[in-house]
């Protein structure tokens, strides 16, 4: 094979991974030269991989659905997260150390300023976890919110019934607070949107029902009888 | 089991990148790589409806299970095309395959993303341009070789030559690495 035809070949190769096979089917290559095209499209390979990942967290429709994006409307309220805590008996300390052991990367210093100062960017999943540390419902610790809603595009799917309907089903399924649930399904709408696709109202609620139905599914399934 | 159950949410947030990496590296070369978001998605779905039980290793739990649905996906779309019932993966079944004991392989190849991306330092700007925009951002060769004024032929010279390069570089720093 003689350089001009390894060229091509290589760039056919990286051009259509799908087609990998049958192109080197029909090239004519001795071992040496396979071995050599196969360490070249596996550095491509690894420098096309380096170029994928996950989506920014406020993109990315399973982080919403996690509960893992800040939202203005589950934002932890400073002062009811400190009352809370004493009335648990808990130190900052104690309060880290669980976030910790439930898989949090958080330290004392940061609930420390989650008390002292702000906290917008705590994300409702970690307010859900503080709510079950300290004993007491989520909504509990959300301050109440002033401000315009930066979803109003999602007014109209916010105030249909079966968006409330869904609502529900979800905070059975996933065993949280409503002001939570509300958050995460709300947030994956909005990272649905994100991914540019403009569904409307019944698309994006035929969307979250299919949803929570599949956990509900396998959730039945999970209790039913051995 | 642990004492405190995690939270799935956490786990994600920490293992998210080695997720969607695993199962777009698994579709690549199905043309599929477009759907990773979906896969990772099926694979939380499918973890929050039945949480596993006794997880040793969460990162090679949750890689193990992108990569599951993403060769489901490429399963499905070989039996739709054939007309035939597709019958989905658990991700907590029993795997007699070598799925699971290819985590470790996809979790070395996934920090070998980052020594080739480290490696681009050795190429002089337009190799490093012909290589990047083409492998990595998938670019049309015409439209890189427009840019540079140069033959599409003459592009893909340069693509050789800088994968060389950048393939005997990665020898040598995981030469020394491994010394």
């Amino acid at each position: 094979m003689n350089e001009d035809d390894r060229d091509r070949l290589l760039a056919e190769l990286i051009e259509k991974p799908e087609e990998r096979k049958s192109i080197l089917q029909g090239a004519e290559l001795d071992e040496r030269d396979r071995d050599d095209i196969a360490a070249l499209v596996d550095t491509a390979d690894l420098l096309w991989l380096s170029a994928r990942g996950a989506p920014p967290l406020e993109d990315d429709p399973v982080a919403a659905m996690l509960g893992l994006v800040p939202d203005r409307e589950c934002r932890l309220d400073s002062k009811a997260l400190a009352r809370a805590r004493r009335r648990a008996g808990l130190t900052v300390s104690d309060v880290a150390e669980r976030l910790r052991a439930r898989g949090w990367e958080f330290q004392q210093g940061d609930v420390f300023r989650w008390e002292t100062r702000s906290a917008p960017d705590v994300p409702p999943a970690v307010v859900q976890a503080i709510a079950d540390i300290v004993g007491t419902p989520a909504e509990n610790l959300i301050a109440a919110s002033h401000s315009v809603s930066s979803r109003d595009h999602l007014a109209e799917v916010r105030r249909h019934p079966l968006f409330e309907q869904l609502v529900d089903r979800w905070v059975r399924v996933q065993r949280i607070s409503r002001a939570v649930a509300i958050a995460e399904l709300e947030g994956r709408m909005v990272a649905t949107v994100h991914r540019g696709e403009r569904p409307d109202t019944e698309q994006l609620l035929r969307s979250l029902d299919a949803l929570v139905t599949s956990v509900e599914q396998a959730d039945e399934e999970s209790e039913g009888p051995a | 089991m642990t004492a405190v159950p995690h939270d799935l949410g956490a786990l994600y947030l920490r293992h998210r990148e080695a997720m969607h990496k695993v199962a777009a590296s698994v579709l690549h070369e199905a043309g599929l790589a477009s759907e990773a978001g979906d896969v990772v998605n099926d694979a939380i779905v499918s973890i929050m409806a039945s949480p596993p039980r006794d997880v040793r290793n969460w990162e090679a739990f949750l890689v193990t299970a992108a990569k599951r649905k993403a060769l489901d996906r490429i399963r499905s779309a070989g039996v739709r095309h054939s007309g035939q019932r597709f019958v989905e993966s658990r991700h907590d079944q029993v795997d007699e395959s070598d799925v699971a004991e290819d985590v470790a392989a996809d979790l070395d190849r996934k920090q070998r993303t980052a020594v080739a991306w480290d490696c681009l330092s050795v190429l002089d700007a337009r190799h490093r341009k012909v290589v990047w925009d083409i492998a990595a951002l998938e670019r049309p060769r015409g439209e890189v070789a427009a840019e540079l004024g140069v033959s599409p032929a003459r592009v893909s010279q340069m693509m050789t030559r800088a994968l060389t390069l950048l393939r005997n570089e990665m020898n040598r720093r995981e030469g020394e690495k491994d010394e």
